[in-house]
């Protein structure tokens, strides 16, 4: 109870149960015969070496590939296994994973339930708190799997899913990322572990040149007048390269060094943060844009006599149309063309986003 | 500021060199800022400094711009690809529409801009309008030069062709609202439709800021840039409103989207109508699938009675003086429909929250003088809730444009073999061995 492998446990005790069950199954079939006769059409892989099983996650019942097109092509339909009443949909067969069904069945339990219980560790205030949760996560999982109070159980899970909603999400997200960044660490190890060998191949290959120079070297002074000089100069010359090299080498494995831990840090670190938490700006409706107007506000209402007959137009105002707009409209065009002059050069980019008159510079022109 | 500031660039090197070349391709405008073509001739020759220069005089000449403008762009995508394949993406028709064709295209890479894509569309000379161009071309110059904002398709420049067609240069965008929709391998957060929400809110709250009714909102008119910026676009059917007396046509936008007013054929109507056009894309949004999909006016408008409610004196008032009033089984009082409550759409849009129902209620009001404005609707809490909008960039996207990948499935091609082995459906010929080809064509 106090420790949080406490659940790992539980699982693999059903796990256990599970494969002790599949065992028992196996000895009831006495045979292989299950993989090799479809149970639906009860055609056999001798007559047809391409047979591929598939099952539905909502009944488990097995059959062949080419029953499942044959029936479920046209659209969802009963399961053809006698007493089976699940209608199934062609989309969900897939293929089994595990050879007892029942494990099968419990692993896609275990998935569904992990999706919706996502929570950690962190999120609990004590470490005992975290395991009841655990426990009751558990239980669920176990009630779901051996069929007891199915329907308390989906109510009780659709219950944590409605008021848990954004810690599933963000839980979910930070799965996401903590898979992503042991993707990028694998990644980036292998590129290290690639530059490595690149690094030693190199030194191996460039050892051997040298070698097969100096010895060149050696056999050209041998033939010279005064070989003993010579052979002496070639032996300093090879002495000052290979050491050369081993300082190169050194050199090149530290920089490595230092690449493996300096840089990467950096960069696994900055994948490891949790996604931008720059803070949430206030909402601005208009993205910027600035909607007051220089030069003019409206009004609420306007007299004009001309107006009166729209206003009073049934028909005219049933379809929506607003005697306000024109108003505005009008105020708006009258003022469109104020503070804009020709030799302006029109819109461009350093100028603030406002709306003064957006019809003004072709009005202007 | 730009222009002036590009035009000065290019002048020493006009005078010393005295290369009209160079000249003639360096834009007016830096390209970016969609500025109109007319305001930059005027720009270029009034505000000049070099009135002595002798070619100044051509600059006023429609001729010559439209020539420089035209050279500013080409067909075809940017030549990144290899020389090869040039012929083969030259010509990629993006869309074919009634009353025009659309191509992809590029500006040239100048000095200082690299090539960008764009969307040429060309209208076509249609025998229908032998007298001059179809409406649907002048009304989308018209208004798309007037309208600026990050949230509307940009119009770059306008140009005619040899043979007098009118081109006009929008920005490249691609894909569209409705392919999202149907890609079933997306999943939709609600914070992802908020984003879109706001963006569309955004960009038809300028339109009807400049008095401009787009009167065709649909997820196919909103598209989305490769950075996931929506922008309303196809302004083919778009109207400056607000003028009293003047009857508009009641037949427009398409009919999925329709409000019940101009079903009743409303002469006038105002902004009311793009609003309940995007509730409904709002509704889509949610549900992956149209919300009233009609197969029939008629059809359509028992959908909408059905959903929303059946128009009455009640509910709606001076319904009954509108030209088409009707109201299907009228003599049947138990298949009217009340005006559909809160709880209605809580339990089909329960994902929207409480908050976002509201919203869409007052988008989709049977009475049109009782829906919200684009304005208002910016204004309500549900934007500013969590979850909040999604950033642009990270939205959903359809398979990082399909366009290009699928020019770019042509380089995939392997060498003699004469079609896609994923475009062959069949796959015939998979097996095949190839036959060798030893150069010589290439």
């Amino acid at each position: 109870m106090s420790t949080p492998a406490m659940p790992s446990l539980t699982s693999s005790a059903a796990t256990s149960a599970a494969i002790a069950r599949a065992r028992e199954n196996a000895i009831n079939r006495g045979s292989v015969d299950a993989d090799e006769i479809c149970p639906v059409c009860k055609s056999s892989r001798y007559l047809n070496p391409n047979m591929r099983f598939l099952v539905n996650p909502e009944c488990y019942h097995k059959m062949c590939e080419s029953c499942v097109d044959r029936i479920f092509s046209q659209g969802p339909s009963q399961c053809p296994v006698v007493g089976c009443d699940k209608i199934l949909r062609k989309q969900k067969f897939r293929k089994q994973t595990f050879e007892d069904i029942q494990v099968e069945r419990e692993v896609d339990v275990r998935k569904r339930i992990a999706k919706t219980f996502n929570k950690r560790q962190e999120d609990f205030p004590s470490l005992k708190e975290f395991n009841d949760y655990l426990e009751e996560v558990e239980t669920v999982t176990f009630n779901l799997i051996n069929s007891v109070d199915i329907a308390a159980t989906e109510a009780k899970i659709s219950a944590f899913e409605q008021s848990n909603k954004a810690t599933i999400l963000q839980n979910a997200a930070k799965a996401a990322q903590e898979a992503q960044f042991v993707q990028a660490q694998r990644d980036f190890e292998r590129e290290q572990h690639r530059r490595a060998r690149e690094l030693e191949e190199e030194a191996v290959a460039e050892e051997k040149r040298d070698k097969l120079e100096h010895r060149a070297n050696l056999l050209k002074a041998l033939q010279a007048d005064d070989a003993d000089f010579e052979v002496a100069k070639v032996n300093k010359m090879a002495r000052k390269k290979s050491s050369m090299r081993k300082e190169n080498q050194e050199r090149r494995a530290k920089e490595l060094e230092a690449a493996r831990n300096a840089p990467a840090f950096q960069f696994l670190a900055n994948l490891n943060k949790p996604i931008s938490e720059e803070p949430q700006k206030p909402y601005d409706p208009l993205d910027g844009y600035d909607e007051t107007n220089k030069y003019f506000v409206y009004r609420d209402k306007y007299e004009n006599p001309w107006l009166e007959d729209a206003l009073n137009s049934k028909s005219m105002m049933a379809g929506g149309y607003l005697v306000q707009q024109y108003c505005e409209r009008a105020v708006f065009e009258a003022f469109s063309g104020v503070g804009c002059f020709i030799e302006d050069p029109p819109l461009s980019d350093d100028t603030s986003p406002s709306f003064d008159t957006p019809m003004a510079d072709a009005i202007a022109t | 500021m730009s222009s002036s500031a590009s035009s000065s660039a290019t002048r020493p090197s006009n005078a010393a060199a005295a290369a009209p070349p160079t000249r003639r391709t360096l834009p007016f405008g830096n390209g970016h800022t969609p500025v109109p073509a007319s305001v930059v001739e005027i720009d270029d020759g009034g505000g000049g400094l070099s009135k002595d220069n002798s070619d100044d005089s051509d600059i006023d000449d429609p001729d010559d711009i439209n020539t420089k403008t035209k050279r500013k762009y080409t067909k075809g995508t940017a030549p990144c690809y290899h020389r090869r394949f040039s012929s083969l993406i030259k010509n990629r028709k993006l869309g074919e529409g009634a009353y025009a064709v659309v191509n992809l295209g590029h500006r040239r890479a100048t000095a200082t801009d690299s090539a960008v894509p764009v969307a040429i569309k060309k209208i076509k000379v249609n025998t229908e309008f032998r007298d001059g161009l179809s409406m649907d071309a002048i009304r989308e110059v018209k208004y798309l030069r007037e309208l600026h904002h990050p949230n509307i398709i940009a119009l770059l420049d306008v140009f005619s062709s040899k043979n007098q067609n009118l081109c006009l240069v929008l920005e490249f965008l691609d894909s569209d609202l409705e392919m999202i929709i149907k890609d079933s391998s997306l999943t939709l957060s609600m914070a992802d439709v908020k984003s879109w929400m706001l963006m569309s809110l955004r960009g038809l709250w300028w339109c009807h800021k400049a008095f401009v009714l787009h009167r065709d909102i649909k997820p196919n008119n909103l598209l989305l840039s490769s950075t996931g910026v929506l922008k309303l676009a196809d302004f083919g059917l778009a109207r400056s409103f607000a003028d009293p007396y003047r009857p508009m046509t009641s037949n427009v936008i398409t009919r999925w989207y329709r409000p019940p007013e101009l079903f009743y054929g409303a002469k006038f109507y105002s902004s009311a109508v793009d609003i309940f056009s995007l509730g409904l894309v709002f509704c889509e949004l949610m549900l992956r699938t149209p919300f009233l999909p009609g197969n029939s006016d008629l059809h359509q408008f028992e959908l909408i009675c059905q959903a929303l409610g059946t128009p009455t004196e009640e509910n709606w008032p001076g319904v009954s003086s509108l030209p088409g009033y009707y109201v299907p089984h009228v003599d049947n009082a138990a298949a009217m429909v009340k005006e559909r409550g809160k709880d209605f759409f809580m339990n089909t849009f329960i994902a929207a929250g409480e908050s976002g129902v509201d919203l869409l209620m007052k988008m989709i009001r049977l009475d049109p003088r009782k829906r919200c404005t684009a304005r208002e609707a910016l204004d309500v809490p549900w934007f500013s809730q969590e979850p909040y909008p999604t950033k642009p960039a990270n939205l959903p996207k359809k398979g990082g444009g399909k366009g290009i990948e699928k020019v770019g499935s042509d380089l995939k091609r392997k060498a003699g073999e004469l079609f896609n082995s994923t475009d062959d459906a069949s796959g015939r010929g998979k097996k095949v061995a190839r036959k060798l080809d030893f150069g010589g064509g290439g």
